[in-house]
């Protein structure tokens, strides 16, 4: 009894922290275009290159499972409506 | 490092595993924790993070002392030494321009030119300006300030003992999350909790921390970024150029603005904290639903009000002298809490009218009978004209605070009281839709989802952490291209 409270207890605490790395891995899916985007607008040198470097396969995975397409979808919709019809004033 | 930038991301999942990681060696956790913080604030600059070091080794060492000695006028005269070397490192910094340039100038200049020395004048000011010039604020040395000096001052005052090491304070003084623009969290809240660091029995409030996150990401990358950018900036840069419609627009863009940029912060950072099990109080309860403008300062930055009230009207007296001491107390530390915003007589002026405007409140509250503090038992009626009205006093105090100088807040004043209500330039739906949102955003403040909280807790935190990641997603699609730094900042 005292080993499974023991556990419960355990795997609560560690919870968060997966779910952490989980998070962190959905945004590197979901925003990892706009990350390669954000590396190339570096200055030229080293800095960029390895930012280029990790965000690539990440942009590849992202556009081959259609990930992308949530961010662009909401962007080209209610963020062209919010954002772009007064960028024109 | 601002908190909405991937380099942000980045290091903040490095300490947080770290964090938790190293529980089972609390000293290595408190090192680490503390080159956590040194290096998010080296971010901006090596040299003040150097600064910071010193501030809380030698705050800490006062401490110390002043706790070791028994005598009254001995313990008295270290507190005033401890406080006058904070308040003159802040003024270095923050106010050698303002000092030099608004005050000694005008105040010498009719002397020079009335002995014939004018010339002499004009030489020394072209040595001294471009000196001065070269002084940076050290971003957050106004919050981080005010730490050590509260520290200090509870110690004296011995509401607290001194920390147990130097390595304890200075992660209080430094802890990241609230050292670049507050909270400013008290020696007696937070410095406890970094002797004690949090175990891993401690629940992670992560629903909740969460939340505030995401909730200061949308206030800042949506609604701030968009009123500072379609409305407050264009109107307060040229208010010449715009109707009386578009300043009125432009004033209340950056009512909202403001609070949605500083609550935004103090909700990503008590959020932050929340995650790595540290609490932080609220800064924030939906301010512009105050009645009173009394009621107004015990709603909008919850934590510097608080500070004033116990390290500066407390001390002058507060309300225990008579009316008329009363009133000098609050026009004083308001005056000065204007001037802690920021060196210039437009953050005087809003100190001022503050300090007067509660004065007179007060008065007119007594001579009508009515109670000190509103009361829950308002009438609906009354209760929203009071916040209509309250909104108004707050927002032409806005006035002040944002004109970079006088002449930008008269012409802003005669455009309102001009009349010219013609065609607006700025109103569309978007205008409309992002003033309600801005406004309507204030009830998530404080404790009114506490049932939502305690609900989620049992939401499975892998749906959390995706649902999340969507949330965020919307956001970074919505927020406008950029990330603007946060307004107090610069305080």
């Amino acid at each position: 009894m005292k080993r499974t409270e023991q556990m419960n207890k355990h795997s609560q605490w560690r919870a968060p922290l997966y779910a952490v790395v989980l998070f962190y891995g959905m945004m590197l899916v979901l925003d990892a275009p706009w990350l390669y985007e954000g590396a190339s607008l570096l200055p030229l040198g080293e800095k960029r290159d390895f930012f280029i470097r990790i965000s690539q396969p990440f942009k590849a995975i992202s556009e081959r499972v259609y990930a992308d397409r949530v961010r662009r979808s909401i962007e080209s919709s209610f963020g062209a409506w919010l954002n772009g019809e007064a960028k024109q004033r | 490092m601002l908190f909405p930038t991937f380099s942000f991301a980045v290091f903040f999942i490095t300490v947080f595993y770290l964090h938790w990681w190293l529980v089972g060696f609390p000293r290595l956790r408190k090192w680490l924790l503390l080159a956590g913080s040194l290096f998010f604030y080296g971010f901006w600059s090596w040299k003040f993070a150097g600064m910071l070091v010193a501030s809380a080794v030698l705050n800490h060492l006062v401490a110390v002392y002043l706790d070791r000695l028994t005598d009254a006028h001995a313990r008295k005269r270290v507190m005033i030494f401890a406080v006058a070397a904070n308040l003159s490192t802040l003024g270095f910094f923050k106010y050698t321009r303002f000092l030099t340039v608004d005050i000694v100038l005008p105040l010498i200049r009719p002397l020079f030119v009335w002995t014939g020395h004018a010339d002499l004048l004009i030489g020394g000011v072209d040595t001294i300006l471009p000196l001065i010039d070269e002084i940076v604020l050290p971003v957050g040395i106004s919050f981080f300030t005010f730490q050590a000096m509260s520290y200090v001052l509870d110690v004296y005052w011995r509401k607290i003992p001194p920390a147990r090491s130097v390595l304890d304070f200075a992660n209080y003084l430094a802890f990241f999350p609230q050292l670049v623009a507050g909270p400013i969290v008290r020696a007696s809240d937070l410095l406890p909790q970094m002797e004690h660091m949090p175990t891993r029995q401690v629940a992670l409030q992560a629903p909740r921390a969460t939340m505030l996150i995401l909730m200061g990401l949308f206030k800042k990358m949506i609604i701030a970024n968009w009123l500072s950018s379609h409305l407050a900036d264009p109107v307060f840069a040229n208010p010449a150029a715009y109707s009386s419609w578009d300043i009125l627009l432009g004033v209340y863009g950056y009512t909202l603005q403001i609070y949605c940029d500083f609550s935004a912060y103090s909700d990503i950072a008590i959020g932050v904290a929340l995650l790595m099990g540290y609490h932080f109080p609220i800064n924030f309860n939906a301010p512009y639903f105050a009645v009173t403008l009394q009621e107004f300062w015990r709603r909008w930055h919850i934590s510097l009000s608080t500070w004033l009230r116990d390290y500066l009207y407390i001390p002058l007296g507060g309300s225990k002298q008579g009316i008329w001491r009363t009133r000098i107390n609050l026009f004083l530390t308001f005056l000065l809490g204007g001037l802690w915003h920021g060196a210039g007589w437009t953050f005087i002026l809003w100190g001022a009218f503050h300090g007067m405007y509660l004065s007179l409140e007060r008065m007119a509250r007594s001579s009508l009978g009515l109670p000190e503090k509103p009361s829950s038992t308002t009438t609906w009626p009354l209760a929203i004209i009071g916040r209509i009205w309250i909104f108004h006093v707050v927002a032409f105090s806005w006035i002040l605070f944002r004109s970079q100088d006088m002449e930008t807040v008269r012409t802003i004043l005669s455009g309102l009281v001009g009349c010219d209500y013609g065609v607006s330039q700025l109103i569309s739906t978007q205008t409309v839709a992002m003033l309600v949102v801005g406004y309507s955003v204030q009830w998530m403040d404080g404790d009114r989802l506490c049932r939502f909280w305690e609900k989620s807790e049992r939401v499975p935190v892998a749906v959390l952490a995706v649902l999340a990641a969507f949330l965020l997603i919307v956001i970074l699609a919505l927020a406008p291209q950029g990330v603007m730094p946060f307004i107090y900042f610069q305080f």
